[in-house]
């Protein structure tokens, strides 16, 4: 006996062949139909489609055999799926390849064969459909043409099972995906109903694509007649060019562009807070919030902070004046004592009107409420204008202060601002330093338009866990330094808010035992031109 | 007049008792003057028509009639329209002071005022309106 030779593409074929996915399962009408067919057609005892496995041939429909499969080493379809078209043994007593084959030689006595093989899309061969007789015969051109024929089906039979299968695949993808994005937008929905704001999705040239009201039914001016409308016909003239505006650069940049307007078109005044953010290359969303409330709210604040201030003020500046006139001996010389309380009262009054001005100071700021004079000024100008301010600090405490290095050009800030940020820096840094030191200040540029201006001192310096803090309010790295020092504990906070409401940064490299450097950048005025 | 060299008589209009005191105490002792007092606006015009004071210093923040209203009144009565008048105010906002000045006043100081240096600020104020 010969046992067929691995077909060349022997890999490919078996991987063809569990893509099929036909092996080992039950048998089905369509194929077993198949099979009856060429029995009848062959006039055969026994027609198979035959599928040649690794080490086995297994039968996918059969008739007029009992097994299910059989070894692969005496499978005459394996010899059958090596030819390019039917393998026909009219006699295999007489074929060398098969005489002595187990199936020849025992059950079922196989002594014709005639295979088709079986290569689903003109591809690689999978089996065959097969006749089988244990007399020797010829199967007519007519018989082979029908054998032909009908492994043709099973061919178009198991490729049609393949695109079944696809489809399926991609409809179970299709249905994944329709349920991750209905998910999807059952969460933005439940987003978008969550959120309290009014909001509207508007082209590049203003044109309302889509709005969804807010919780303040009134917050959009106009009805649904808004969408397809352009912004310029729904908003008052001065709020749509606000509105163009800030659509503009919200469209132009990543950053959100916000706006606060008066909106009186409910009859009643209401304050509005628009927020505009990109949503695709030319459409945007506009977000209208009330924000009537916190704006009340501010405003109760700031009068709270401004009645507060007042009150302590005025009885403070009382306190004061008398105790100026009393320690200058306008009605009367004090005995020593007295005068030394008398001192003690004053120092103190003062300490209050200070962090009473700083609070103003940070409150103005915070509130937005502070006009910065903004104008081009000489980094040198300004240093020695605050080094001249300070002097006598400095020379009542033995420290030294000088310019050090100026270069860069101007800055644009605001010149009472600026000393008075450097004001604090100076007063700072001649605090913490020991009698007879030397605190420097320089000026230079920095990167593309900017100047950064340094305050450097000798004192004990500050380690870098407490450099965060530092510029937050009433954060001294020492609860007793406000008491040995003087100071506010606002001084930085101040520092750090008038320079970032110039749009510029401060910072500080410190470390223990090796002095400090306080720092703040502004943006030059040159930078400011187009 | 408001040749600073010849004041003799201040009259000092503030609500605020306290700051009465200390100021006519500043401007007593430190500046040697003759000071006379008003605790609103509708006293100082019948102190000022009455005691002809070299100079006024008036509180801008009074209630009734304030500093800007009182000023116009003493503008108005031809014994007192030729005395000259410093606000005295919290708000030293630069266009606060400009507002003020265009009302026909001779100077602001700003408050809190340091008594021991008010009359000093006193005759420089005078001193430079008299030079405009």
């Amino acid at each position: 006996m010969k046992a067929a030779g691995l077909h060349p593409r022997e890999a490919e074929r078996l991987q063809a062949l569990a893509d099929a996915a036909l092996l080992d399962t039950p048998p089905e009408a369509m194929f077993d139909d198949i099979v009856r067919l060429a029995s009848l057609i062959c006039d055969t005892p026994i027609a198979l489609i035959s599928l040649i496995d690794r080490e086995r041939q297994w039968f996918k429909a059969r008739v007029g055999l009992p097994v299910a499969e059989t070894p692969r080493e005496v499978a005459f379809c394996a010899h059958a799926i090596l030819e390019p078209g039917m393998l026909e043994v009219p006699d295999s007593h007489i074929d060398e390849r098969f005489a002595d084959n187990p199936l020849v030689t025992g059950e079922p006595r196989v002594r014709f064969y005639a295979g088709v093989p079986l290569a689903p899309g003109g591809g690689l061969p999978l089996g065959t459909l097969c006749a089988i007789d244990s007399k020797p015969r010829k199967l007519t051109l007519t018989q082979v043409e029908a054998m032909q024929a009908l492994a043709r089906q099973v061919e178009a039979n198991i490729e049609l099972r393949k695109a079944i299968r696809r489809t399926a695949a991609l409809n179970d993808e299709l249905q994944r995906s329709a349920r991750a994005l209905h998910d999807s937008e059952a969460k933005t929905q439940a987003l978008l109903a969550a959120n309290p704001d009014g909001m509207i999705r508007v082209a590049r040239d203003g044109t309302v694509l889509d709005r969804k009201v807010g919780r303040d039914r009134a917050i959009l001016p106009a009805g649904e007649q808004m969408i397809g409308a352009r912004v310029e016909d729904c908003l008052p003239p001065r709020l749509a060019r606000l509105f163009m505006h800030h659509l503009e650069r919200a469209l132009s940049s990543d950053a959100v562009s916000s706006f606060e307007y008066a909106d009186t078109s409910g009859g009643a005044h209401c304050d509005k807070e628009l927020r505009i953010v990109a949503s695709g290359d030319d459409e945007a969303l506009a977000l209208v919030r009330d924000v009537t409330e916190r704006k009340l709210g501010e405003r109760a604040k700031d009068e709270f902070v401004a009645t507060v201030s007042h009150e302590l003020r005025t009885p403070l500046t009382s306190i004061r004046g008398s105790l100026s006139l009393l320690e200058h001996g306008v009605v009367g010389e004090l005995p020593a004592e007295a005068h030394e309380l008398v001192e003690i009262a004053r120092s103190n009054t003062e300490r209050l009107l200070l962090v009473i001005n700083d609070i103003l100071d940070l409150e103005k700021l915070s509130s937005g409420k502070l006009e910065l004079v903004l104008r081009p000024l000489e980094p040198a100008r300004l240093l020695d204008s605050a080094v001249q301010a300070i002097r006598g600090m400095a020379a009542a405490a033995g420290v030294e202060v000088g310019v050090v290095e100026c270069a860069g050009g101007p800055v644009l800030a605001d010149e009472g601002r600026m000393i008075q940020v450097l004001n604090n820096l100076l007063s700072n840094a001649i605090k913490f330093s020991p009698r007879g030191a030397r605190v420097e200040v320089h000026a230079g540029p920095i990167g593309a338009g900017r100047v950064r201006f340094c305050v450097i001192d000798h004192g004990r310096g500050i380690s870098s866990e407490h450099h965060g803090r530092l510029f937050e309010r009433f954060k001294q790295v020492d609860a007793s330094d406000s008491r040995e020092r003087g100071g506010t504990g606002l001084g930085l906070a101040i520092v750090k808010s008038i320079v970032e409401e110039h749009g510029g940064a401060v910072g500080l490299d410190s470390a223990p035992g090796r002095g400090s450097t306080f720092w703040f950048e502004l943006r030059c005025a040159e930078s400011e031109r187009p | 007049m408001s040749d600073p060299a010849e004041i003799r008589k201040v009259l000092l209009v503030d609500d605020e008792p306290d700051i009465r005191r200390i100021g006519q105490l500043s401007l007593q002792r430190v500046g040697r003057w003759e000071v006379v007092l008003a605790a609103s606006g509708a006293e100082a015009l019948m102190v000022a028509e009455r005691e002809r004071p070299d100079v006024i210093l008036l509180d801008v923040m009074m209630p009734v009639a304030d500093g800007p209203t009182t000023l116009s009144r003493l503008r108005s009565n031809p014994d007192t329209a030729a005395i000259p008048v410093i606000f005295m105010t919290a708000k030293v906002l630069q266009h606060e002071v400009v507002r003020l000045l265009e009302l026909g006043a001779a100077g602001v100081i700003p408050k809190p005022f340091d008594p021991m240096t008010l009359p000093a600020e006193v005759r420089r104020v005078l001193a430079s309106a008299e030079a405009q």
